[in-house]
């Protein structure tokens, strides 16, 4: 993984002394609340319902087991013993206090993390494949394109104050595993016909109140122009998006106001400029150094291990059997499988994971891998390198830690952002509405007779549980100061990316569960075999009698 | 269904800058952890005086300090929005009621 260098290291040390600095003057006075505000968001420190909440970037979700641990230092010693994982493949502490963050902004620093532009009207961190550099499916490894975006974007000084926040996501795989069609940029990495690398380029897709697919602009961008385009679309944007309506602020707005063919014009014609600019071009040198960060570890020669899977799958374990068909994705080096921890146990929240636990989670990174640990943006963990013929005692240990739930991909894999339990901008709480569909769903055959099946939960309209793309979409709202929950249905973050539709009324937090199961059986009567999807069903019967079955017995 | 609201009042509320623990301002001018401590205040005029005075007195102590809606019914009872029921609620039952220790 990307080493910091010495610069790197210096900045991120010297941003959490000003950081020190800030929160000093801010307690002493010279800072007015409206002064230390924008300093705070830039530093990643929100003030939510009940307390501060500190957003920690982890690049493309890729975490070192010393990172890991120091994040279970952090919870243990500032916070209340864990942290949150969120869809943006960052972590969350939701109850630092203000005098302690400057130490926090050590601690992260001393392990060459932090918490710069999480927040605030710039570049997010840039989010990735959790499988990124051992899936078997991968064409190009995302990650050096990633670190590349994440120093060109970060304090880039002509980005800092965009209309709104911008968010890239970058997959090298056959199969989008990060969503790329709601990201404001989407990059997928290809190679042409002659072998070479490229990018097939996304802008203006998201979600929020208004969710939009991106369009394409590129079929094909060569590879060392990457930064050189993103600077066009950027200051196309930042040029021209609106900042009279933090609604309308998105890129998503520009382009579809504005059109994709003339917006695509525009940014070709910036691209002529920046094109030129040798800082912004990725020459084979560069391409090289950064690529020499991102080198496969020293894997062992081993047997594929598939008749050993396969007698696991088929064997009397039905727990292991079941945990070995849904929580892992095939290596691309023979006798390694990717093992996915799903966070979304009975006990916890989900994505929430306990200083303890983080501390387990690294220790089995080490003994059962290269030190590495991934984040999905399904907000659940990956451990990316585990020996097949290890895969018992793993999933012996993640049984322990309640990690080994064996549903990733299911309908109990259920993506849910704070909600009303944290975050000030929710309308309703989404975590007791996903304790409550898993609590009727106990049922571990029946969830993976089910088949693949997202269930999404957002807490408002900002759709940070991405409900937008959930198979099954759950959003909260407020009516009379009361929460309600609307459903949708069929969408998808995936190649097939769509937007989830209506089904009728909101419900109320206690009627929710009661219709996720009618239409969880309506799906199993309709579907017409085992492999067909419930995303496929909805698509083919459409919205009707999931609304009958929904609502026939309750309007 | 909560009972119907005859009367609203007013109470103040913010949040502990070092911690962002939500307090509420008492009859006697101090800050309580407890929404049952909060002043109501109903005339609309000493509300919109007392939260421009509070901003500006515990501008190193609260921020954020607005003025909540309560709601009263005939018998008097508080009838709060979802998110003032949660935050009245507080932190550490929140964390009791997420699973955490408070």
């Amino acid at each position: 993984m990307y080493r910091y260098d010495e610069a790197d290291q210096q900045i991120v040390e010297e941003r959490a002394r000003q950081f020190r600095g800030q929160v000093e003057r801010r307690l002493d006075g010279r800072l007015s609340e409206e002064e230390f505000r924008p300093l705070r968001l830039q530093n990643g420190l929100y003030l939510q319902l009940h307390a501060y909440m500190l957003r920690v970037a982890i690049p493309y979700g890729l975490l070192s087991a010393t990172q890991l641990r120091q994040l279970a230092h952090i919870a243990r010693t500032y916070d209340r013993g864990y942290g949150h994982f969120t869809t943006r493949q960052n972590l969350q502490f939701n109850w630092p206090t203000l005098t302690d963050t400057p130490a926090i902004l050590d601690a992260l620093a001393s392990v060459q993390m932090h918490a710069i532009q999480t927040s605030g009207n710039c570049v997010r961190n840039v989010t990735s494949d959790p499988f990124a550099g051992v899936a078997a499916d991968e064409i190009v490894d995302p990650r050096p394109y990633c670190e590349f975006l994440r120093q060109w974007s970060t304090f880039h000084p002509e980005f800092a104050h965009l209309p709104r926040k911008f968010k890239i996501a970058v997959t090298g795989a056959t199969v989008d595993r990060a969503a790329i069609a709601v990201h404001d940029i989407g990059l997928r990495i290809r190679k042409d016909e002659a072998g070479r690398i490229g990018f097939e380029y996304f802008a203006g897709g998201g979600q929020g109140r208004t969710p939009v697919l991106a369009e394409k602009l590129r079929d094909f961008l060569e590879e060392a122009d990457l930064l050189a385009y993103t600077e066009a679309v950027l200051r196309i944007y930042n040029e021209l998006g609106r900042r009279d309506n933090k609604y309308k602020a998105r890129i998503k707005v520009l382009i579809k106001e504005m059109g994709s063919a003339e917006f695509r014009r525009r940014v070709e014609a910036e691209f002529e400029t920046t094109r030129h600019d040798p800082a912004l071009r990725l020459d084979p040198e560069a391409l090289a150094r950064m690529k020499a960060h991102f080198v496969p570890p020293d894997y062992a020669t081993l047997p594929d291990g598939q008749t050993a899977l396969q007698a696991g799958r088929l064997g009397k374990d039905r727990a292991y059997a079941r945990w070995l068909a849904s929580n892992l994705a095939p290596h691309r080096v023979p006798g390694y499988a990717i093992v996915q921890l799903s966070l979304k146990s009975e006990t916890l929240p989900p994505g929430d994971v306990t200083a303890d636990q983080m501390d387990a989670i690294a220790d089995l990174a080490e003994r059962h891998g290269f030190g590495r640990i991934l984040v999905t943006h399904r907000q659940n963990l990956v451990l990316p390198d585990v020996r097949i013929d290890a895969l018992r005692q793993v999933h012996a240990a993640l049984e322990g830690l309640g990690f080994a739930t064996p549903n990733v991909d299911r309908v109990t894999d259920i993506i849910a952002c704070p909600g009303l339990d944290y975050c000030d901008l929710a309308n309703a709480r989404s975590i007791p509405v996903a304790q409550s569909i898993q609590q009727t769903l106990a049922d571990a055959d029946r969830v993976h007779d089910l088949g693949p099946l997202t269930l999404n939960i957002s807490g408002c309209i900002n759709a940070c549980g991405h409900h937008h793309v959930g198979n099954i979409g759950i959003l909260g709202i407020d009516k009379q100061g009361e929460e309600f929950y609307q459903l949708t249905l069929g969408g998808s973050a995936r190649d097939d990316a769509s937007v989830g539709k209506v089904l009728g009324r909101a419900l109320t937090a206690e009627e929710i569960p009661g219709a996720v199961e009618r239409i969880l059986a309506t799906y199993a009567v309709l579907r017409s075999g085992a492999d067909e999807a419930f995303l496929a069903v909805v698509r083919r019967v459409g919205l009707g009698p999931f609304k009958e079955a929904v609502y026939a017995d309750h309007s | 269904m909560s009972e119907p609201v005859r009367s609203t009042v007013h109470v103040l509320t913010g949040q502990r800058l070092t911690d962002g623990v939500i307090v509420y301002r008492t009859a006697e001018g101090a800050w309580s952890e407890s929404f049952w401590d909060g002043e109501r205040v109903d005339a609309p005029t000493v509300r919109d005086a007392r939260v421009a005075h509070e901003q500006a007195a515990q501008r190193l102590i609260i921020t954020g300090i607005y003025a909540l809606e309560v709601g009263l019914t005939a018998q008097g009872a508080p009838v709060l929005s979802m998110r003032e029921r949660l935050r009245a609620e507080g932190a550490s039952a929140a964390r009791v009621r997420l699973g955490y220790p408070p």
